[in-house]
């Protein structure tokens, strides 16, 4: 039953559309259609259709069409959503807040008592106040207590009011944050200001001004701000890249603020089965990946890598991870899969397909010593034929031979 | 059939290497999606389909029930399937068998192959247990007789008081199947 105790946080947290309208529906149309989770890096291809970045670029891999409506499709057609990141950005703050809300309501529908009843008379009236002076600001037209019926304001209202109290994540919510007027500073007064950042937060570095993520902030200063992306650089990590990188076209790069992101290309998908070893070694070195295992590694982790990378790259800067949290995630994935190796025997098909060169070479290593059988199909080899000496390696074999059969 | 015989193929020599390669994904998140799909499918409550992990710990096996739909020759029964998902999941589509025996124009009787486009060629990443639950149980209601894997089922569909009869003698009720 453990399947259960695991918290998945997903659109059923939110109470059916009878108890909650549009809750539940608003939050399933937040989440990617192939993974499941809230919009990671969104974007849009060409039949208008969204997904993680990551996710469509894996499907795309596997087939060129859109999974959700099957026109024809391809990675030249993925283009960022930023709209739709700001959303996430903002429903992933709101979520819990929104979430706390429901659940009171909740208990107070099913335990009416004077007391309790207060507080949401009070809750409710404030969210008509927040609206009021939002109203005030923009349009003003309709009055104060068309708030909660009115579908138009309830996103924008939703979009603004739980960034309030944080430090801006990107110009389009600076700008909204500037024309706050002082009332809603005062709103702030009734809530607990939050002065420490969250985790997630980008922060300015104390020390070189640029832009990170409040957790990694620690980490950056330990490396004395050494990590950082090229368009905030010092001169030290620009000797760094400039080696690693394989033409020198790295002009332009002296300005200071986050718009600069032109000199970030996506990294071209390369045909492997053309590629003498070294080349791919190369390619390897060239993004500063390790070189361990043999050559379907190689040829896995530069293709996860230039899925992680392009991915990244379609988020907006402050979203953005950097290359070092890119190889940690890539190093992750490894680990994950060869851990999975180690008990894929359940999954003989995955197994099969993971282990298909070392198979392969198991087959061409046993077939000398099986007796001339040239009737035999190569692939639908009985495990009677793999009658040798009792090796460890020919029981795979076996074990293989019999899923296929 | 295919698949795992072009999966055995030397990884330079086929163009589909790549591919499969390719659509490695983090077992992590893979088990994130599962975890997501159980949810959804506990919480959704869709009439005459269920599913649920096989065993504890391993959310790559799945046992799924299906109810024949009402006003077709399969009311009234229940069927078995096992649901196994690959390693690749959601990018490549999961292997799902009948256990319990289903005289059916695309399902083979003895393996418990099923024969549906969309657990083939026309799988797609947004699919999941949900979609294919529910396909399976319209898919008894309104056999595909043009691409049949058990022709005689086939033949005899067009008359519904001898497939009965077939039906009833293969089907082997649900506690007793396993």
């Amino acid at each position: 039953m453990n399947f259960l105790d695991a918290d998945v946080p997903d659109p059923t947290d939110f109470p059916p559309h009878s108890t909650a309208p549009g809750l539940r529906a608003l939050d399933g149309a937040f989440r990617c259609d192939i993974c499941g989770e809230l919009y990671d890096g969104p974007v849009t291809i060409s039949c208008g259709h969204c997904f993680c970045s990551a996710c469509i670029r894996m499907a795309l891999a596997n087939k060129q069409e859109c999974p959700s409506c099957r026109k024809s499709a391809g990675e030249a057609h993925i283009r960022p959503n930023p709209v739709l990141e700001n959303v996430i950005s903002s429903w992933k703050e709101a979520r819990p807040f929104i979430l706390g809300l429901v659940r009171r309501e909740m208990e107070h529908a099913t335990t009416p008592q004077a007391t309790t009843d207060k507080g949401t008379v009070r809750k409710r009236k404030r969210s008509v106040e927040n609206s009021s002076s939002f109203d005030t600001l923009g349009s003003g037209v309709a009055g104060p207590s068309s708030y909660p019926i009115s579908p138009s304001r309830g996103p924008a209202a939703l979009l603004k009011s739980p960034s309030r109290p944080k430090k801006p994540k990107s110009a389009a919510q600076e700008i909204i944050d500037m024309t706050v007027p002082s009332s809603d500073i005062e709103e702030d007064e009734t809530t607990p200001p939050n002065l420490a950042p969250k985790a997630d937060e980008i922060v300015a570095c104390p020390i070189c001004q640029k832009h990170v993520r409040y957790r990694s902030l620690n980490a950056h200063i330990d490396r004395d701000c050494k990590d950082i992306a090229p368009s905030f650089n010092t001169v030290n990590s620009w000797s760094k890249i400039m080696g690693t990188s394989k033409n020198g076209q790295n002009k332009g790069k002296h300005k200071k603020t986050g718009s600069d992101s032109d000199d970030e290309y996506p990294l071209p998908i390369s045909t492997y089965t053309t590629l003498k070893d070294k080349q791919l070694k190369d390619m390897l070195t060239q993004q500063n990946l390790p070189v361990t295992g043999d050559r379907s590694i190689w040829e896995q982790r530069h293709q996860r890598w230039v899925m992680l990378y392009n991915a990244n790259l379609d988020k907006s800067l402050a979203n953005r991870k950097t290359k070092a949290e890119l190889r940690k995630d890539l190093k992750r994935w490894e680990e994950e899969r060869t851990r999975k190796k180690k008990t894929a025997i359940t999954d003989v098909k995955g197994y099969q397909i993971e282990n298909k060169s070392e198979f392969n070479r198991l087959i061409n290593a046993a077939r000398p010593k099986a007796p001339s059988r040239s009737t035999i199909h190569p692939t639908s080899s009985p495990p009677s034929e793999t009658k040798g000496p009792p090796l460890l390696s020919q029981l795979s074999l076996t074990e293989a031979g019999d899923s296929i059969v | 059939m295919e698949q795992l015989t072009s999966s055995l193929a030397p990884p330079r020599a086929s163009p589909k290497s790549n591919v499969a390669s390719s659509s490695q994904q983090v077992a992590g998140s893979v088990a994130k999606r599962l975890s997501n799909e159980l949810m959804t499918l506990m919480m959704s409550s869709s009439p005459g389909i269920s599913a649920f992990p096989k065993h504890d710990g391993n959310l790559f096996e799945w046992v799924g029930t299906i109810e024949g739909p009402s006003e077709t020759i399969y009311a009234g029964l229940t069927f078995k399937i096992s649901i196994s998902f690959p390693s690749n999941y959601p990018y490549v589509a999961p292997t799902i068998k009948f256990d319990t025996p289903c005289y059916h124009p695309n399902v083979d009787i003895t393996g418990g192959a099923i024969c549906l486009d969309i657990l083939q060629d026309k799988w797609s990443a947004v699919y999941s247990v949900q979609t294919i639950l529910l396909s399976l149980q319209s898919l008894l209601g309104e056999p595909n007789n043009a691409s049949p894997l058990n022709p005689d089922a086939a033949s005899l569909w067009s008359t519904p008081t001898a497939f009965k009869t077939q039906l009833m003698k293969h089907y082997r009720p649900v506690s007793e199947s396993s």
